[in-house]
């Protein structure tokens, strides 16, 4: 008689019947389950590959990035910090210290004043032919801009852009120019420069300022 | 005490000065370090602090949070430090083109408040014959654990260009170890 699962002569198998069958069992549904549940993770490792990203050039630098942090934690070992130190109770003084300079500056600055402007002084007579000259060279350049411009699209939608920014902003602009110009001159002037950051600089001021000097 | 906080603290003239107590408390002695660091000298130091907080008092009102507070103060801190020192070289009529700081050397073996041993004296030394720059990045760094992209808001140069400059750094002061051994 032949095995039905293995065509195998049963003269062979003289192996009891139940030891043909196998002995592992599954969890409920699990054969239902398993093409639903394959598909599933398959779909999931897809979506981690695709989600994740690097910055450009992160493989290139990781190797010296990991071996500059190797030397840094061997020099850690033997040197963490820097072995300078401060006078005893310095730092237990240094906030009250601190408050105490920020109000006596507050009492003490002055801005100091811009030197006055340099004016030749010219003999009455021999500035009237100048100032006519000026004033028919701005007569004649004012009627040609507005004679060109006035007429040109472009100008006329540049005027119209202009006309949208807010006077405030027009102003803090030229005030911007005119302190750069501030502090361009005591930048060259070597003037104490501890006492004309004040009030009103922006970030970037201060910031112009220190590259200047630097 | 979260930065927000005290700048709104700071924002009232009431409670101005509670504010800036406050981020006295906060930053002095991580600013006072970055300068000493940079300086040397404690009494260079100290002056410098007070200059930079004065600074700080004076600005804060207009401070724009579009970068984190204790980065905009690292920079004037930085910023006056390198001044200071610049004008220490153009007063010991040093050239301005050599940006190594060798000539602290003098100021660190000439300072009482400095006890390290001799890995930390050696370290001190190998620092000093860094560009100045250079130098200032590594202790950022070293020191300070700060991260690269908050070191960049300091200097305002790129992440890349400061991770080159640290390994770089790093590199030439384990050739002077080696070389001093």
């Amino acid at each position: 008689m032949t095995d039905k699962y293995t065509n195998r002569n049963d003269s062979l198998g003289n192996l009891q019947d139940g030891l043909h069958s196998n002995p592992f069992a599954v969890p409920d549904g699990y054969f239902e389950d398993l093409a639903k549940s394959s598909l599933l993770r398959i779909k999931l490792r897809q979506d981690m590959d695709e989600g994740l990203t690097v910055p450009n050039g992160y493989f290139d630098n990781l190797s010296e990035d990991i071996q500059a942090r190797i030397r840094t934690e061997e020099l850690k070992d033997s040197v963490a910090v820097s072995g300078m130190e401060v006078p005893s109770g310095y730092f237990e003084g240094l906030s009250a210290k601190l408050m105490t300079a920020i109000r006596d500056t507050d009492k003490d600055v002055v801005l100091p004043s811009m030197p006055p402007p340099v004016v030749k002084r010219m003999r009455t007579r021999q500035w009237l032919p100048y100032a006519a000259a000026s004033l028919l060279m701005l007569a004649l350049g004012l009627g040609t801009y507005l004679g060109v411009n006035l007429s040109d699209p472009n100008t006329i939608a540049a005027n119209d852009h202009l006309q949208a920014v807010p006077d405030q902003e027009i102003i803090s602009y030229l005030e911007l120019y005119a302190e750069a110009d501030y502090m361009l001159y005591h930048a060259t002037h070597d003037t104490n420069l501890d006492e004309w950051v004040g009030e009103g600089f922006s970030e970037e001021d201060i910031e112009a300022y220190f590259n200047d000097t630097l | 005490m979260e930065d927000a906080h005290i700048l709104k603290i700071f924002a009232n003239e009431k409670t101005r000065e509670e504010a800036f107590a406050m981020l006295l408390e906060k930053y002095q002695q991580k600013i006072y370090w970055h300068i000493r660091r940079l300086v040397i000298d404690h009494d260079d130091a100290d002056d410098l602090v007070q200059d930079v907080f004065i600074k700080v008092w004076k600005n804060l009102a207009g401070f724009r949070e579009d970068a984190q507070l204790y980065t905009w103060i690292y920079r004037i801190a930085t910023n006056e430090s390198l001044t200071f020192l610049k004008r220490k070289k153009q007063r010991q009529n040093l050239s301005l083109d050599d940006d190594s700081s060798s000539y602290l050397a003098e100021t660190l073996e000439d300072t009482s408040y400095f006890n390290g041993n001799d890995a930390q004296l050696k370290l001190q030394q190998a620092l000093l014959t860094l560009p100045e720059k250079q130098r200032l990045v590594f202790n950022m760094k070293y020191f300070d654990d700060m991260k690269y992209d908050e070191i960049s808001e300091v200097v305002g140069t790129s992440v890349g260009a400061l991770k080159a400059s640290y390994h770089l750094a790093v590199k030439k002061i384990e050739h002077f170890f080696d070389k001093t051994d």
